[in-house]
């Protein structure tokens, strides 16, 4: 019994980390014209989500987390917009190192791997209820 | 007499417990699908079966590990057939297609065990009653 409580733990754990990367893909979507409030200053920069196994020290499994988040350390593009509040002396402005696309690219696969998180609850769910079947006869 | 005095039902239950293992390693490899140098792991499936063909040889082999503790087997690294560029191995087709196959092994062994039940009651019925 305690292996079936220890898969649904170990999806549990995988759906988290899943929608924590999505909560940080979207701040990356929602910041990608973000740029800063004073000439030649630096905009925002992409979050990229880093997971890892955790320990957990009750159930003693090794869970899924994303625990940090790095800064991704791609070059800023420069645009000319002379006009532009936050443009430099040049008339560049500086605008984040976001690309959609590959924001969509990570936002299919966290919604993939959430999905099969999903099918193992699902999964095990069943295999339970089967296991209980045996008390109904 | 007990349940797992009889061999059939003690085969079974090994099947159960290892089907639930194995499921278990499986929910691993699926919630680190995106971790960074992850290698998936799985269970010794052959090894398994040369176990339960020895228990089944000897017949009273598996009596001392069955009661008390749970049993656990030996995980071992499993790649599958893709690794992306940050190192993981995990192809989630490859791990849901695993995963309905334990499902599947464990219905059956699940059935067995019913029907195995149901043979055991059909004998004690008293003749008529």
């Amino acid at each position: 019994m305690s292996h079936t409580n220890d898969t649904l733990e170990i999806a549990a754990a995988g759906l988290a980390a899943q929608r924590a990367r999505m909560r940080v893909i979207s701040e990356n979507i929602a910041n990608a014209q973000s740029v800063s409030s004073e000439p030649g200053g630096d905009p925002y920069r992409r979050q990229v989500p880093v997971f890892d196994a955790e320990l957990d020290k009750y159930t003693g499994l090794n869970l899924v987390q994303m625990n940090e988040v790095h800064e991704d350390q791609s070059d800023f593009q420069l645009r000319y917009e002379p006009g532009h509040p936050a443009a430099d002396l040049e008339g560049y402005v500086k605008y984040p190192n976001v690309q959609t696309l590959v924001e969509m690219m990570d936002m299919r696969e966290a919604m993939r791997t959430y999905e099969a998180n999903l099918n193992m609850i699902d999964n095990t769910r069943r295999m339970m209820e089967r296991t209980l079947d045996l008390l109904r006869r | 007499m007990r349940p797992d005095h009889v061999p059939v039902l003690n085969l079974l239950r090994e099947t159960l417990g290892f089907q639930n293992q194995r499921q278990s390693v499986i929910a691993d490899n699926v919630a680190n699908a995106n971790t960074p140098g992850y290698t998936p792991k799985d269970l010794d499936q052959a090894a398994f079966h040369r176990e339960l063909q020895a228990q089944l040889r000897s017949g009273t082999a598996a009596l001392e590990t069955a009661r008390g503790e749970r049993r656990t087997w030996q995980t071992e690294d499993r790649p599958d057939t893709e690794t992306t560029v940050n190192g993981n191995s995990v192809v989630l087709e490859e791990q849901m297609i695993k995963a309905a196959e334990t499902r599947q092994s464990y219905e059956t062994a699940l059935s067995l065990y019913q029907k195995s039940l149901g043979m055991l009651r059909m004998a004690v019925r008293t003749p008529g009653g």
